[in-house]
């Protein structure tokens, strides 16, 4: 009995379809390490071996005749529909090799021919296996075997269909470009590429999962990003061990440092000025193909909170939207708890008109306050879900069942009392402004752990809850880089230049927290070992 | 000890050292000076500070010999493993005291200012998960939280003696020498003997960046301290009026007490409450830390993590075997002079003998 004999498959019977036990052991894929044949007909039968053809329907395999200098040789291409362009197949690959041979005398070897003088596709990669034939092929390309060359030549003839250039979605900002990336990893390092013309760019191609060999682009400026830092990436997109990896953010749980801690450690954006500046911060920068967000490690608390728009508008107003974001932060976290706390514990804190006007209000609904912000925080967080899902033909509905619903008819049956309304609304909002979506969830769990700690004990379960929530911030790490510096530990650069903008927040010098190559500050910081902690 | 890969910087250091000294301004020294010394409790809070600042330069100047070691290594390499387990026990063993009696007093204080009730213990046990939760996570965890939390606390310290302006009464303060100059000498002895808080800068050197970041956190942190410390007391003293000053309990809050901002807010003391509680939680929070930290250095094991229950359970038992907190706070005042000698003076002495040993070697070779 195999240890694969266990492999379960669907087999009919009369009682309809069930899970039946695999008769025959598992087979491993043919290794596909190994070198091109000179003969084309062993080419032909490997090709379908590996490729399972006829079995792969979108697999197109093609037989025709190349005149060479002394002799006619059979060849056949290989690609899939859909994923490779029939035109530049057609025009590009089969046309010269088909048509030209006869008036291009050849000036190189026969091997080098093909590829130098025929072939009038921009690229094509001569492989000697067929391993990164087919890999190439996967990807777009369209392989060439010719009788007699033990070379498969790969033309780049990439023609899917695409989404074109469209604004983030997640990220909406008033001011600056309104380009978002796209699934295409080519087009989106083009879009960096456009935006930061230097030459010490670094753009490194590399694939993971070991199955879907995912092309991913690492992306540096390699006279700015850390070298230890791009060499630990590299060390942790090396030791990704998955089968299938399509997105980003399926990555990013393979790169932070732990998958435990509530914040995100990776920042993941959409919009190509802010992955662009955050190269040119002296981060490093991570796409994958077929998912629109790039991952920009490492990132601190700060760099979740900030926003392009605070770089493209004034300096006041820059500092004004960045107050609004720290605010809202916070409601997002800390209003509920401390709405308990004050209503349930410290009723002296609360004006003596107001409190008439809230025990009036709590009066008349069955349930305590923490079972009423509890219900409603739930239906909120329910009601989000849903518009994410359905968007665009559910969202009206959602909303009017959340306004009139949970809202409107809750208050007039006296379920809820409407402070608790006022509570969870003001609570939502300040979560819908956090600027980034993977933090505001971070924070959104805090705050139901606030809400209980301080039904539970007050001021001590709130402040108790704080402070291991901050606790934790602390000793949380983006690549070595802690997630609250440079406040803990605390560096030059200090709080308020970084939650700010400065008056020369244009000027050259690089977060503290990366230790950039080009940091201004490094001299200063190497004279005087004052207040730097790390 | 050699040198930690955690390095902690000035404003680290210094927000250890100013916590580690107003927590106890905070959970009641103020009226015991004030029983003491009466109006002239401000001047004994001065005069102590000077004196604090002089064994501190002191402690500096010999530790300068002994660069990123603390006080368990030194003693190691003075007198061997003896010596080394003899100052772990003796450092050891006031802290967790010292713990236990601000566990004790910070959970009958915040219990006592808080008008809904929830036992003392319970308090207890809240803080103890907080406490555990903190020791994991490692001396970082617990000296970054201070770097968050001490410019809050200070903060609302400021707003608390800013806020109380109004109700300052000059005459509080006269007559200067308050019940005589007698007193005021005697008082301002007893009260240095409650800086036996200094351990920490003993405790804290192999962390710290380098040895000039540790000098001006040290004399930053001390400085500071002695001020807020100072200008808490000028608060208290001039708000409160003797003999009623030497009765309040948890003085700095009793100062909250008085300050009304209109028609917006009834009272807002209780917005100072996570100031109480946080700068408690941030002491136990280090000791705990540092006890577990001696406990596995003297031990030479990697798994000190494992102390940590084992010295929070016996700093739950030493807080709760006095009967009331006023006992606890009295044993606490009769244990002073014997804590001092622990985490001063033998510290000053196995310096000292650590210094003589090493240069007789120098010597020799």
């Amino acid at each position: 009995m195999g240890k694969w004999q266990s492999f379960l498959d669907f087999h009919k019977t009369k009682e309809g379809y069930i899970l039946k036990e695999q008769d025959k052991p598992y087979k491993s894929p043919p290794e596909q390490d190994i070198n091109v044949y000179k003969s084309v007909n062993k080419n032909f039968e490997k090709i379908k071996e590996f490729m399972n053809y006829p079995k792969s329907g979108d697999l197109i395999l093609r037989w025709f005749k190349v005149v060479l200098p002394d002799r006619t040789a059979d060849a056949f291409i290989f690609y899939f529909d859909g994923l490779s362009s029939r035109d530049n197949i057609g025009h590009f690959v089969l046309k010269p090799l088909m048509q030209m041979t006869a008036i291009m005398p050849p000036k190189c070897p026969e091997e080098e021919y093909i590829s130098r003088q025929l072939i009038t596709q921009n690229d094509v990669v001569p492989s000697k296996t067929f391993k990164q034939a087919i890999e190439l092929v996967c990807f777009g390309g369209c392989g060439i075997f010719v009788d007699g060359i033990s070379v498969c030549y790969v033309a780049d003839v990439k023609g899917w269909e695409k989404r074109s250039l469209q604004k983030p979605i997640t990220e909406g900002s008033v001011l600056g470009p309104q380009e978002g990336f796209t699934e295409l990893i080519r087009m989106n390092t083009a879009l960096i590429r456009k935006t930061i013309k230097d030459s010490n760019l670094v753009i490194e191609n590399m694939s993971v999962g070991n199955k879907s060999k995912t092309p991913c682009a690492l992306m540096y400026i390699k006279d700015l990003a850390n070298d230890s830092l791009v060499k630990e990436i590299k060390k942790r997109l090396a030791q990704v061990d998955a089968d299938y990896i399509f997105t980003t953010e399926e990555l990013e749980s393979f790169l932070e440092d732990s998958n435990l801690k509530l914040v995100p450690q990776i920042l993941a954006t959409e919009r190509v000025d802010r992955a662009s500046m955050e190269l040119c911060d002296g981060n490093v920068v991570l796409m994958v193909n077929g998912s629109p967000f790039a991952l920009v490690m490492p990132a601190t608390l700060f760099t979740f909170m900030k926003t392009p728009d605070s770089r493209y508008m004034r300096m006041p107003y820059a500092n004004l939207l960045q107050l609004v974001h720290y605010i809202s932060l916070i409601i997002s976290v800390l209003l509920p708890g401390l709405f308990i706390v004050i209503t349930q514990y410290h009723h002296e804190m609360i004006p003596t008109d107001l409190l008439y006007a809230l025990e009036a209000s709590f009066e008349i609904t069955p349930f305590s306050t923490l079972i009423e912000l509890v219900v409603l925080e739930i239906s909120f967080e329910l009601l989000r879900e849903a518009e994410i899902k359905i968007p665009n033909i559910g969202g009206p509905s959602i909303s009017i069942v959340g306004a009139l619903i949970l809202g409107q008819a809750a208050v007039s049956a006296n379920i809820v009392s409407p402070i608790i309304i006022i509570i969870v609304a003001f609570t939502a909002v300040g979560s819908l402004s956090t600027p980034n979506y993977s933090l505001g969830i971070a924070f959104r769990i805090m705050k139901f752990v606030y809400i209980f700690a301080s039904a539970v004990a007050g001021f001590l379960g709130f402040t108790i809850c704080l402070f291991l929530h901050t606790a934790m911030l602390c000793t949380t790490k983006s690549f070595g880089v802690r997630f609250l510096s440079p406040v803990a530990p605390r560096t030059r650069e200090g709080f308020f230049k970084t939650a700010f903008i400065g008056r020369d927040y244009k000027k050259t010098s690089k977060p503290d927290y990366n230790n950039s190559k080009q940091d201004p500050d490094v001299d200063i910081k190497n004279e005087s070992d004052g207040e730097d902690s790390e | 000890m050699n040198k930690r890969i955690i390095n902690f910087g000035k404003f680290e250091t210094a927000s250890v050292l100013i916590n580690a000294l107003i927590v106890k301004v905070l959970l009641g020294l103020p009226q015991l000076l004030c029983k003491q010394a009466g109006n002239a409790a401000w001047m004994i809070a001065l005069i102590s500070g000077m004196v604090f600042l002089a064994l501190v330069l002191v402690i500096m100047r010999l530790y300068k010999r002994f660069p990123n070691r603390n006080i368990i290594s030194i003693a190691e390499e003075a007198g061997g493993a003896a010596l080394k387990w003899f100052v772990a026990v003796l450092i050891i063993l006031p802290l967790i005291f010292k713990g236990a009696i601000t566990l004790r007093l910070s959970a009958e204080t915040i219990n006592l200012i808080t008008p809904y009730r929830i036992p003392s213990f319970l308090t207890a046990v809240l803080v103890g998960i907080a406490i555990i939760a903190v020791a994991y996570k490692g001396t970082e965890g617990a000296v970054r939280l201070h770097a968050i939390f001490v410019p809050l606390i200070v903060t609302a310290l400021a707003l608390v003696i800013i806020a109380s302006c109004a109700s300052f009464k000059l005459t509080n303060i006269f007559p200067v020498w308050g019940l005589g100059k007698k007193e005021v000498i005697k008082t301002s002895l007893y009260a240095i003997l409650m800086y036996s808080d200094i351990i920490y800068i003993l405790l804290l050197y192999p962390y710290v960046k380098s040895e000039k970041v540790f000098r001006r956190a040290v004399g930053w942190g001390t400085v500071l301290a002695v001020i807020i410390q100072l200008a808490i007391m000028l608060g208290y003293v001039l708000t409160t009026q003797y003999p009623g000053s030497g009765e309040l309990f948890m003085p700095v809050y009793q100062v909250s007490r008085i300050i009304r901002l209109g028609d917006n807010s009834q009272s807002i003391e209780a917005i100072f409450y996570p100031v109480w509680i946080s700068s408690s939680l941030l002491y136990l929070t280090l000791t705990q830390t540092f006890v577990v930290e001696i406990l596995g250095q003297a031990s030479k094991t990697k798994y000190e993590k494992l102390f940590i229950v084992p010295t929070l359970a016996v700093m739950f038992v030493i807080a709760y075997m006095p009967k009331s907190v006023t006992q606890a706070m009295q044993i606490s005042q009769k244990a002073s002079p014997i804590l001092f000698i622990c985490t001063v003076a033998l510290p000053i002495l196995v310096m000292i003998f650590a210094y003589i040993k090493n240069r007789r070697a120098s010597y020799e070779t």
